[in-house]
């Protein structure tokens, strides 16, 4: 049962096959294998993996994709339903990567890991092969945060400055992609990022705050 | 309204505890001349400024000034979370000690509570924007005591960086100042009060 090896995927119980083989990876999960694989793409949604942003997540993965040209594998006049092997329109949302000829190396296409999930996780899965070191990335959501302030305070007095205006643009953009990325790997550090990570449990309270010292 | 975000602005990790200037720095949280009185002041007074680019100084300032509150009661609390007994009693925490144990409660190094008298909101924009002039510089003055009297640099730096953002903000309330007096009719600043005896204009952005 506690087989961490990333090469068993072939067991009912276990969830989309990225192989991550992780116990906790329970059949109730949402998509999302919590793999953390770079190809798990934030945006996709849990189905067949076309990645259309109107396919929610409680839908059968019989999403209509399909549409000619969805996938690469998809020929023209296919019915909907993303046709791929396994796939039955009572099908759970999870696509039937579990299919023992999904292989963990095929991009499981899943939405946003779990966060929970990485401090189980082997080496070896390429589950953390993104990972950020996380004081490098609360120091510059630290810095940016600054500049975002700073110049704020600026453009209070001098609304219409261009120059300043396209400060703040671009380093409230790197800020917001920072946010979300500390969310995704860590712990939410604004209510609006605390579901980033569909966490199974709210993160935002458990997690250290800031007064304890230590990281901030 | 506000949201809250989970960092400091300024990063805080003081490793050795120190019960005599936690007092000290106390005042910057609680004091005549702290945080708290800023971010209050900023918050009362923008309800009566007479355009929106003083309202929004007057508002982000506000604001920031809460985050620095929150930097000053986290310098307190690391430094007075460990205490033994015996420090306490040796640094002369007792007094504080008695009434709050190591908890974080408002007030001036000397004792005073924090109260509402430590600063003032006219409601006349040319006296309440002298008034934060001074202010930014009463607070950087505290901060200028407070590096004179502390040595760990876990401390210092910190304070340094709350120093400077007094310098900053007094530079913005001195641009502040400057728009509401150009908008004024007259040049006689002290004939009126621009937001009481006139209407409140919120002008384009081309002006």
């Amino acid at each position: 049962m506690n087989n961490f090896s990333c090469n068993n995927y072939n067991r009912p119980q276990m969830r989309p096959g990225c192989g991550c083989a992780r116990p906790e990876v329970k059949p109730d999960m949402k998509p999302g294998c919590g793999c953390g694989r770079p190809e798990v793409k934030p945006d996709m949604r849990p189905d067949c993996g076309c990645g259309r942003p109107e396919v929610k997540p409680d839908m059968r993965p019989d999403c209509g994709c399909g549409r000619p040209g969805t996938r690469p594998d998809m020929r023209p006049g296919m019915q909907p339903g993303c046709g791929r092997p396994g796939m039955r329109p009572d099908m759970k949302p999870d696509c039937g990567c579990s299919q023992p000829q999904i292989r963990p190396e095929r991009p499981c296409m899943r939405p946003e890991p779990r966060r929970e999930a990485r401090a189980e996780m082997r080496s070896g899965c390429g589950c953390q092969d993104n990972r950020p070191d996380q004081a490098e990335l609360l120091n510059f959501i630290n810095e940016v945060s600054f500049a975002v302030n700073d110049i704020l305070l600026y453009l209070d007095t001098h609304p219409c400055d261009e120059e300043a205006l396209a400060f703040y643009r671009e380093n409230v953009a790197k800020r917001n992609a920072a946010l979300k990325k500390y969310a995704k790997f860590f712990s939410p550090l604004t209510v609006d990022t605390a579901d980033d990570a569909a966490s199974d449990s709210w993160t935002w309270v458990t997690s250290p705050w800031p007064w304890e010292g230590g990281i901030f | 309204m506000w949201n809250y975000e989970k960092r400091l602005q300024y990063p805080i990790n003081i490793k050795t505890p120190n019960a005599k200037i936690a007092q000290v720095i106390m005042s910057q949280y609680g004091g005549p001349d702290g945080e708290m009185g800023a971010s209050l002041r900023y918050l009362s007074q923008r309800f009566t400024m007479p355009n929106r680019k003083a309202m929004g100084v007057l508002n982000d300032i506000g604001t920031e000034e809460l985050a620095h509150l929150e930097m000053v009661s986290t310098i307190v609390h690391q430094l007075t979370r460990n205490l033994s007994m015996e420090e306490i009693e040796n640094s002369g925490f007792a007094n504080y000690y008695v009434d709050h144990t190591v908890g974080i409660w408002p007030q001036a190094a000397a004792g005073i509570p924090f109260n509402a008298c430590e600063f003032q909101s006219k409601g006349d924009p040319i006296t309440d924007l002298h008034e934060d002039l001074a202010a930014e510089q009463k607070a950087r003055t505290t901060y200028d005591n407070i590096l004179r009297l502390v040595k760990d640099p876990d401390v210092c730096d910190p304070i340094r960086f709350l120093r400077a953002r007094e310098v900053v903000h007094y530079q913005r309330f001195g641009e502040a100042l400057r728009i509401v007096q150009d908008e004024l009719d007259s040049k006689n600043f002290y004939a009126f009060n621009p937001s009481f005896d006139m209407p409140t204009k919120c002008p384009p952005c081309s002006k």
